[in-house]
């Protein structure tokens, strides 16, 4: 008696045959947008851990506006 | 960390292709990520040489500060003692783009090389990524999004992001130019009934 669930998942399972199923940004994506000039890296071990957060929330409203249609 | 659940797998070593049984854990702890590199990381140095794998240069080390800070969540799928295969979940729901709804984000996906196709070897184990995805629903349907998932598909995984019945949205310039696929509540459960499988 042929189980019909098994054999769905079992057809589904072949179908992934090994294949790729990644998701999610890898370290050469970043390394490619740095390459292009589409990102930008800033060394912030000189600024105080404490002002880390609130000078990154600075530069993205920067990026932000600049993104921005001009008004 | 949630008690295991049991998941099949294909041992496609074996010429009979049986289903084995794995067990997919939730919730664990960002060590994981170290056990991960340092399994993965030789076998990725092995087949680089054999095929283009777009998930190399990929250190999971980089990625244990945010589960330890709460921002991810871990779920593996583990058989014969190792991991076949791990996806990273983001705590907080994000906003959908095919509803106003919010949608279970799968911020990064990978199985081991070793159950990678590759010209010169056989996978270990076929369906990991099948069973992360199917678990990935079931936890965005207990978490209150009716099985609403979104995510960013490297280019080799999309004809299996578009299987699992997912809708490709499209490249997204502001993601690395990878392409964000989603999916609704009734398409993720009528992928599931396709497969056999429910909540």
């Amino acid at each position: 008696m042929t189980n019909q669930p098994d054999e769905l998942y079992r057809k589904a399972l072949e179908a992934e045959d090994g294949q790729p199923v990644s998701a999610g940004a890898r370290l050469s994506h970043v390394r490619d947008a740095l390459a292009a000039g589409r990102a930008f890296y800033a060394d912030l071990s000189g600024v105080p851990e404490d002002k880390r957060r609130t000078l990154i929330a600075e530069l993205s409203e920067l990026v932000r506006r600049a993104e921005s249609p001009a008004a | 960390m949630t008690r295991p659940r049991i998941v099949r797998l294909i041992n496609a070593r074996d010429a009979t292709r049986p289903f084995v049984a794995a067990r997919l854990r939730r919730d664990c702890a960002a060590d994981v990520l170290d056990v991960v590199e340092r399994d993965w990381a030789l076998a990725r140095q092995q087949l680089a040489g054999v095929v283009s794998l777009e998930h190399a240069h990929w250190d999971w080390r980089n990625k244990s500060n945010s589960v330890r800070v709460g921002h991810h969540c871990l779920t593996v799928v583990e058989c014969e003692g190792e991991i076949q295969g791990l996806v990273a979940l983001a705590r907080n729901p994000r906003a959908g783009t095919l509803s106003r709804n919010h949608v279970l984000y799968v911020d990064y996906l990978e199985v081991a090389p070793w159950n990678l196709r590759v010209a010169t070897t056989t996978p270990r184990f076929i369906g990991v990524g099948t069973a992360l995805m199917v678990d990935a629903i079931r936890l965005s349907w207990e978490q209150g999004q009716d099985g609403r998932v979104g995510l960013y598909s490297l280019p080799q995984a999309e004809s299996f992001y578009a299987r699992c019945g997912l809708t490709r949205i499209g490249l997204d310039p502001n993601y690395y130019d990878l392409v964000y696929y989603e999916c609704t509540g009734p398409q993720a459960l009528s992928w599931l009934a396709s497969i056999g499988e429910q909540l």
